[in-house]
């Protein structure tokens, strides 16, 4: 018994018994482990997220960009885009009435850093005087606008312009039709010759407009007015995009004419990657176009946003630094800080630039076409725009002068004058493009007095209202100012200023002039998509949320300082 | 029908009331085309420097129109600034904000005035500075005030200023106005003597001679025997050249009513001052050399020539002729090629002018040869056309102590106004003084000119090191040939006569003008070839 327990455990059958065990063992685990990992595997294949044409995860790719829409903040948010006001003549008689103003929302910055001013905006139908006003300033644009081009004289009979005065041109077009002084079919003729002429014009070296043209021919002329070329203007641009997209956004029949116009430009040198603004103009010695920064604090940010309004991304030159501040009668005013020595650049503080933004652009971003209109969502340069506005009613209130400066033609030499409230280390510096200070040519400037009364509803903008509105020659327009020293009016008739005082006009009738655009694309987005053009001249695609400018805040300066 | 009336009378007033609200607008705004910018105003080459270390810059437009460029810099104390179409302003601080010198010119013209609050300064018709003062009556008494002392002027600073007075005041301090013992006004120079020679560069067309002695012009040897500074076939700059002459200073210039000839001395600011470079359109400036200067030589020669031979058969009535013709007087300056460069009709009647003055002097040998401005009391330079009504003509023989005064005024005018080597100027006195003395004895020999012959100046160049001009071999010879011409032509080598020995003496005069206008910057070139 004993002997045969010992041989059955020793036995070769229970040796292969335990081998084919061992073997169906391993086996089971390893079909059990493949099994799993298929299962793994396999969920995770299940759980992909499929990439859909124009979704977010889309790659689109540059030919079919710009079919996308521009986003814009109502795209974001459930508040509807802002409309198109009616023309003077259609509104109701209680379109004011029922206006709603935030009469009694505070003044500061909000949590986004849209800024609410303290002191709001005139609204109401114009009166006579304003009427009157504004029927001399547009009777300015009837004189001196050139049958054969369309184009607008910058000065009285002198047959030149730049971008800049076009602008203001179209500034008084857009007014003079909503204002119901002309009826679509001058104004149709008007903008289409213009746009047409624009199209037309030969570039400064196949790249932008030239800085000024003959109004009679339409020629690229240099500053004497003769035949020849000088550059091009980054802020003339700038200026200039902002009313090709207010016209356009306004007046959607003319929007394939006026991308038609922009698609002949070439932006490569005209802003660069990090979002810095260019001007070019011609080395005396060499001939060879030199590319230089262009633009300072106050005009370099307006003009930065025409550009963002067509897709480019100024970032740079968008932002307020470099930036410093001069106390003066207790108000911290900004001025640039890049320093004139080294930049050869100066750094003019004037009205003109903050009554722009303000007016044309309700102190928003780009992107904005839903916030009501006392908030402003470019809080900055409201906030900026409320010190240039008190630090000269505390000039006035503590000296006596009164105050509206900006920049303007005389008469005579030296033709041109920077009326500032500060440049180059002084206050209240009135200089000559060279340089020299002439305080006997300090005065009110008319479209700065207009402009601030239009956005300021305060006594002290009544009171430039009072010295400004009658301040006209019926024959050619509304005078460029009054001397402040009683040299009495500034007796030269320019097409900024009457299209300034137009558009703060309009802007008491109908609040910001640019409206939101209503379309889906663009031609501007989606033209030469086929090519490299697009790539070549820098033409941008249309701005996704990423591609806003970012929304900024400063220090508030709480009290006066002296 | 009494409210008809009522509204009859009522749409009236309203009518007038906007008729005159309409006038009261319109009045007092005066489209003057003389306010509106235009391009034509342009008279001045912004990248000419007025003095030593201006500089162009670009000017910072915004607008539509205006000038591209002007210039800034510093002179005797003052910042200035200056456009295309001569608008400056001149003040001692860089900001030019107080004390300002305001430059305005008519446009299209060279008639420019300086401005300061009630003081206006200008240059007259002949190019003499004129002084303006708003409250200034007849009776008022003006002094200079320079700190604590002061000194009295006298009224005539109201009439065409002479070079005294010019001087007074371009000195600096103040000038005070004072009316019964108390003063009316009170007028800072500061600036004055910069904004004159300002005037005077502009009405010249920015020609150098004309800045007063000492001025810190820009070194042409620097600057560019190539025109470094200003290239005018290949300047690109957006302005347009100056092009504009006026035709008041046109007719001046023709006449020979240069600016600077009357009121001030003319200066050579720098030995080797080139002209302005709209005036190398004369290519003979450039390109001339000494065979062509041959030929120019012998050309003017056979003009004199000719018109003396022409002369020599009839002797006009000195008085029944105009003492200098007023075509005969070239500009000293040479601001423009047209002025530099004198015509053979020109040369026609400055020989004859010579010729009559010639003779009227052989009729009254004793009388000096220049002429003084003896009705303004300024020192008129011997350039008679300058002011030929005021020559004298009559036979007065000025005493025997004037000789020295007048040979220090002939050399004065020598170096001064035509720009000759002192040592230069010696010699052509000391071959004048020689003929003179070899003729009929009628004028004295200096004793400047004595002195120079007995020590006779060498033929051969200056050592080197020192910059000589003229003075090489081929002047010398020249000038040589040319006196032997000149005997030779008159009755060879016989003593001259008294007609040859005046004729002598203006004809130096000439050839020297015609020299520094025609063939000065080639004798430039020789010199600093000769001397590097």
């Amino acid at each position: 018994m004993k002997s045969a327990v010992g041989s059955g455990k020793r036995s070769p059958l229970r040796g292969v018994v335990i081998f084919f065990a061992a073997v169906l063992v391993l086996s089971g685990a390893g079909y059990s482990v493949g099994i799993s990992a298929r299962k793994v595997f396999l969920a995770q294949e299940e759980e992909i997220i499929p990439i859909i044409a124009g979704g977010e995860l889309d790659d689109i790719p540059a030919l079919m960009r710009g079919n996308l829409p521009s986003v814009t903040s109502s795209m974001l948010t459930d508040v509807p885009r802002r409309t198109k006001p009616p023309r003077m003549c259609e509104m109701p008689a209680d379109y004011f009435d029922t206006l709603e103003r935030g009469l009694n929302v505070p003044h500061g910055y909000d949590k986004h850093n849209a800024y609410v001013r303290k002191y709001r905006a005139r609204r109401g139908f114009l009166n006579e005087r304003e009427l009157r006003a504004a029927r001399v300033a547009w009777h300015y644009f009837e004189k001196f606008t050139q049958e054969t081009t369309g184009l607008a004289n910058s000065v009285g009979n002198y047959p030149s312009t730049t971008l800049w005065d076009t602008a203001s041109y179209m500034a008084g077009l857009v007014s003079a039709y909503e204002l119901c002084l002309i009826e679509k079919p001058e104004f149709d003729r008007r903008i289409t010759q213009l746009l047409t002429t624009v199209k037309g014009l030969e570039l400064f070296r196949k790249e932008l407009p030239n800085k000024v043209y003959h109004t009679k021919t339409g020629a690229k002329v240099d500053y004497t007015n003769k035949p020849g070329e000088i550059g091009f203007s980054a802020l003339d641009i700038g200026r200039f995009l902002v009313w090709l997209r207010i016209c356009k956004n306004r007046y959607p029949y003319l929007a394939n004419t006026i991308d038609s116009v922009l698609l002949k430009w070439d932006f490569r040198n005209a802003i660069d990657s990090e979002g810095l603004m260019f001007g070019a103009y011609i080395d005396k010695e060499t001939d060879e176009t030199v590319y230089a920064q262009e633009g300072r604090l106050g005009y370099e940010e307006y003009a930065a946003k025409g550009f963002a309004l067509w897709g480019f991304q100024p970032r740079l030159a968008h932002r307020a630094e470099p930036f410093l501040t001069a106390s003066i009668f207790g108000i911290q005013v900004p001025y640039d800080g890049r320093d004139p020595r080294v930049f050869h650049s100066q750094n003019y503080v004037v009205t003109e630039s903050y009554l722009q933004d303000g007016l044309e652009l309700g102190f928003d971003m780009p992107h904005d076409d839903s916030s009501p209109e006392w908030v402003h969502t470019d809080g900055w340069r409201a906030e900026f725009a409320d010190r240039i506005y008190q630090v000269q009613e505390n000039r006035w209130r503590q000296t006596g002068f009164m105050t509206a400066r900006s920049e303007h033609n005389v008469k005579g030499p030296p033709y041109f004058t920077y009326d500032t409230i500060f440049s180059d280390g002084y206050p209240w510096n009135t200089v000559t493009p060279r340089g020299d200070y002439v305080p006997d040519h300090s005065a009110v400037a008319a479209k700065a007095a207009l402009g601030l009364w239009a956005l300021w509803e305060t006594e002290y903008t009544d009171v430039l209202y009072e010295a400004i509105i009658e301040l006209y020659d019926p024959e050619n327009g509304m005078y460029e100012g009054l001397y402040e020293r009683g040299q009495g009016r500034v007796a030269i008739y320019t097409a900024n200023n009457n299209g300034i005082i137009l558009t703060s006009l309009l802007h008491k009738v109908q609040g910001t002039i640019l409206t939101p655009y209503t379309g889906d694309t663009e031609v501007w987005y989606t033209a030469f998509r086929d090519q490299d053009i697009r790539l070549l001249r820098n033409y941008p695609d249309p701005p996704q949320k990423d591609d806003w400018l970012p929304v900024l805040r400063h220090s508030v300066q709480e009290k006066a300082d002296y | 029908m009494r409210y008809f009336v009522q509204t009859l009378a009522a749409a009236v007033g309203a009518a007038l009331l906007a008729a005159t609200s309409v006038g009261a607008q319109t009045v007092g705004v005066p489209e003057r085309g003389e306010e509106a910018f235009a391009s034509e105003n342009a008279i001045l080459d912004t990248s000419i420097p007025f003095a030593i270390g201006a500089r162009e810059a670009r000017q910072a437009l915004r607008g539509a129109f205006g000038w591209p460029s002007f210039q800034e810099g510093l002179v005797e104390g003052v910042y200035f600034r200056f456009d295309p179409d001569g608008y400056a302003r001149f003040a001692p601080t860089p900001r030019l904000d107080v004390d300002v010198f305001e430059v305005i010119c008519r446009p299209r013209t060279y008639a420019c005035a300086a401005r300061k609050e009630g003081l206006e300064a200008f240059l007259t018709d002949r190019g003499q500075l004129q002084v303006k003062l708003e409250n200034a009556l007849a009776g008022d008494q003006f002094f200079v005030s320079e700190g604590v002392s002061e000194i009295q002027v006298p009224e005539r600073i109201l009439q065409p200023l002479d070079v005294p007075l010019e001087l007074l005041l371009g000195s600096g301090g103040e000038l005070i106005v004072r009316r019964g013992g108390s003063e009316v006004s009170r007028v800072s120079l500061k600036g004055f003597s910069a904004v004159t020679a300002y005037l005077r560069w502009i009405a010249a067309q920015q020609d150098y001679s004309v800045l007063p002695r000492g001025w810190p012009v820009p070194n042409a040897d620097g600057a560019g025997g190539a025109g470094s500074m200003t290239q005018p076939a290949a300047w690109n700059s957006p302005m347009p050249q100056p092009q504009m002459l006026a035709p008041e200073y046109a007719s001046a210039l023709a006449a020979g009513i240069a600016p600077a000839t009357t009121a001030s001395p003319v200066t050579l600011a720098a030995p080797n001052a080139t002209t302005q470079p709209q005036a190398t359109s004369a290519p003979m400036a450039d390109t001339v050399s000494g065979q062509e200067l041959r030929t120019e030589l012998e050309t003017l020669k056979q003009i004199i020539l000719q018109a003396q031979l022409g002369r020599a058969a009839e002797v006009p009535d000195a008085t029944s002729l105009p003492a200098f013709p007023p075509q005969a007087a070239m500009p000293v300056s040479g601001a423009g090629g047209k002025q530099a460069e004198p015509s053979l009709a020109q040369l026609l009647a400055a020989v004859e002018g010579l010729q009559t003055q010639l003779d009227g002097l052989q009729q009254e040998p004793s009388l000096p040869v220049t002429g003084g401005g003896a009705g303004t009391g300024a020192p008129a330079s011997p350039v008679l056309s300058a002011q030929p009504e005021v020559m004298p003509q009559s036979p007065a023989v000025p005493p025997q102590s004037d000789n020295r005064a007048d040979t220090v005024k002939k050399l004065d005018y020598l170096i001064s106004d035509l720009g000759l080597d002192p040592q230069a100027a010696l010699r052509v006195l000391q071959m004048a003084a020689k003929d003179t003395a070899q003729g009929v004895g009628a004028h004295p020999t200096t004793p400047v000119a004595a002195e120079t012959l007995s020590t006779p100046a060498p033929l051969t160049p200056e050592p080197a090191g020192k910059p000589v001009l003229y003075q090489n071999e081929l002047v010398d010879q020249i000038l040589a040939e040319l006196e032997t011409d000149m005997m030779a032509a008159t009755g060879g080598g016989e003593p001259a006569e008294p007609s040859v020995s005046q004729v002598t003496v203006e004809d130096y005069i000439l050839l020297s003008r015609y020299f520094k206008s025609a063939v000065l910057p080639e004798l430039e070139v020789m010199a600093a070839q000769q001397n590097p």
